[in-house]
């Protein structure tokens, strides 16, 4: 189990992360999203030790991760893919961080097979694409074979059948009862994945919940109309404060009022509705209704 | 999550890890190899320069040869000592380190003991490389040094590299740069000696015995009396320990 308690990280003026608790049980995926500069990175850099925390605490199992006496076979992480040195093999890199724990080269080779680098083993990580060294970043998160795992945006990279492994490979070691916290930018990334999901903006929880929950309450609910005569609904609609786009082939959509409003609405006038279903509110609108005022980085779009 | 008591971070291991590292990198062999390079081409060169006019003595000759030895030596050992944490500041793999270690202090401690051994190996097979490939000058000249002489020689010299390469791996941790840990190691070495000549000479003081390389140098073969032997030492200490501290200072404190 691994708990963070209103951890805080200010570097200078900026406050990269602000109170932010949450706590991480077994055998769930949990998503860590949020805009670029939300926070995402700092938060997981402060539960594996490497940026010190301004306040605020991580246990692992009750412990600060410092003072786990075999932290590999407890948490394994992948924080940044780039960072192996380039002038090793994949194999002599993880070696290296398996003698750290004594553990054997057996593991290394499993772990190299596991995530499909087993032919690029002896090869130096100097020529590898980003996506091989996502997999040689999970080899090493994997290489303890830990309860806890802390992935830091694993699938950017990958391509299209690299996604749909990670996906599959991050379900099943959630079904083996580990703990996973995978973070991403793109809700894409983690909406088939994750059974939670943490929403963070400008360093700070926006949203904790069931992804279910998310979508439910914070998704727009948009409704698709097709009348005999959409000039005329969308008239007696924007009398309702209904918010209408009228498409080419003369379907209305529209926000703001339920489907069976429109229903009796259109009766009331004698306008004939050929279709009027509900289009379900997706996971991104969720996150982009949460996320809308939390984004550090706006680009500024010129026309 | 099979759990297995014996895999642990321990300090052995730490020493495993560290010496695996850089030992599996190509650099790490150019650099040991320009260590017996060096060391054999800075001894020729006084041995180049010894005539039967003006021979040093059998006593002087292997002190000189193993002086200039080290001298050249020392230069791959430097780079070597500082290569070994400096790396992993530029390419970020530190962060890894520090993740699978996260008791910091542990891994300069790990890496310093890899750094010392590796230093001390060097320095026993090259100081003999660098003797043998002086040896035919030397018999030309009819001069056959005593085996205590050369031991002597030998043995201070293996003590002076093992220093120099303390030294440098002390200055990486407090710059963490290749280029500020090369140029300020080869600075202190090479260029502080003269410098405080020149100062000491001015101001008519003896400022060179504040140096690291005179101080180390003497501390292990012309200590006339137990003070200076002391205040060799002392230097010596001082020199390693403040970049050490500084160095070490910073990495519990800072964010990796």
């Amino acid at each position: 189990m691994i708990e963070v308690r209103e951890l805080t990280k200010r570097f200078g003026e900026v406050t990269a992360v602000e109170g932010v608790s949450f706590r991480l049980d077994p055998g769930s995926v949990t998503g860590f999203i949020g805009p670029n500069g939300a926070g995402k990175s700092t938060t997981m850099r402060m539960m594996v030790g490497l940026d010190r925390p301004t306040s605020g605490t991580c246990l692992v199992d009750g412990k600060p991760y410092g003072q786990l006496s075999a932290p590999l076979r407890v948490v394994g992480s992948l924080i940044d893919p780039e960072a192996p040195h380039g002038g090793r093999s994949a194999r002599n890199h993880l070696r290296v961080l398996a003698r750290t724990h004594g553990i054997p080269d057996r593991r290394v080779d499993e772990v190299l097979d596991s995530v499909g680098l087993a032919d690029a083993a002896n090869r130096r990580i100097r020529g590898f694409s980003l996506g091989m060294r996502q997999r040689l970043g999970l080899a090493g998160a994997l290489l303890g074979d830990p309860a806890v795992l802390l992935l830091d945006e694993p699938a950017n990279g990958l391509d299209p059948d690299g996604i749909i492994w990670i996906r599959t490979l991050l379900r099943s070691l959630a079904a083996e009862g580990r703990t996973v916290l995978v973070s991403s930018h793109l809700m894409s990334e983690l909406a088939q994945t994750a059974d939670r999901l943490i929403v963070l903006g400008r360093g700070r929880v926006l949203a904790d919940d069931s992804v279910e929950a998310l979508t439910s309450r914070y998704g727009t609910r948009l409704s698709r109309v097709r009348p005999d005569r959409p000039a005329d609904l969308e008239t007696l609609l924007g009398r309702q404060d209904a918010v209408v786009t009228r498409l080419p082939d003369g379907i209305l959509e529209v926000t703001g009022v339920e489907p069976a409003d429109i229903a009796m609405l259109a009766q009331r006038h004698g306008i004939l509705l050929l279709e009027n279903s509900t289009v379900t509110a997706s996971l991104e609108e969720a996150y982009l209704t949460l996320t809308r005022d939390h984004t550090r980085h706006i680009a500024k779009v010129t026309r | 999550m099979t759990a297995d008591k014996q895999q642990q971070l321990s300090l052995p291991n730490l020493v495993s890890s560290e010496w695996l590292k850089l030992r599996s990198l190509r650099s790490f062999w150019f650099a040991a190899a320009g260590v017996v390079l060096l060391t054999a081409a800075g001894a020729l060169l006084p041995a180049l320069f010894f005539t039967a006019d003006n021979p040093p003595t059998e006593a002087e000759a292997p002190l000189l040869v193993f002086r200039f030895g080290a001298m050249g030596g020392q230069i791959a050992l430097l780079v070597l000592a500082v290569l070994a944490l400096t790396s992993e500041y530029s390419s970020g793999s530190i962060r890894l380190t520090l993740v699978a270690a996260p008791r910091r202090l542990r891994v300069i401690a790990a890496k310093a003991v890899v750094v010392t051994a590796v230093s001390a190996l060097l320095a026993v097979v090259s100081l003999p490389v660098a003797y043998v490939v002086c040896v035919p000058k030397l018999n030309s000249l009819g001069l056959h040094p005593a085996s205590r002489s050369i031991i002597g020689g030998f043995a201070a010299h293996v003590g002076y590299l093992i220093l120099v390469a303390a030294f440098a791996f002390a200055v990486a941790l407090a710059v963490r740069s290749t280029a500020a840990g090369v140029g300020i190691g080869l600075g202190v070495v090479f260029v502080l000696p003269s410098v405080l000549s020149l100062l000491g000479g001015g101001l008519h003081q003896t400022l060179d015995k504040l140096g690291f390389t005179d101080a180390a140098n003497s501390l292990f073969y012309s200590h006339s009396s137990i003070g200076t032997l002391l205040t060799d030492a002392v230097t010596v200490t001082v020199w390693v320990a403040v970049p050490l501290l500084i160095g070490g200072m910073a990495l519990v404190r800072r964010d990796a």
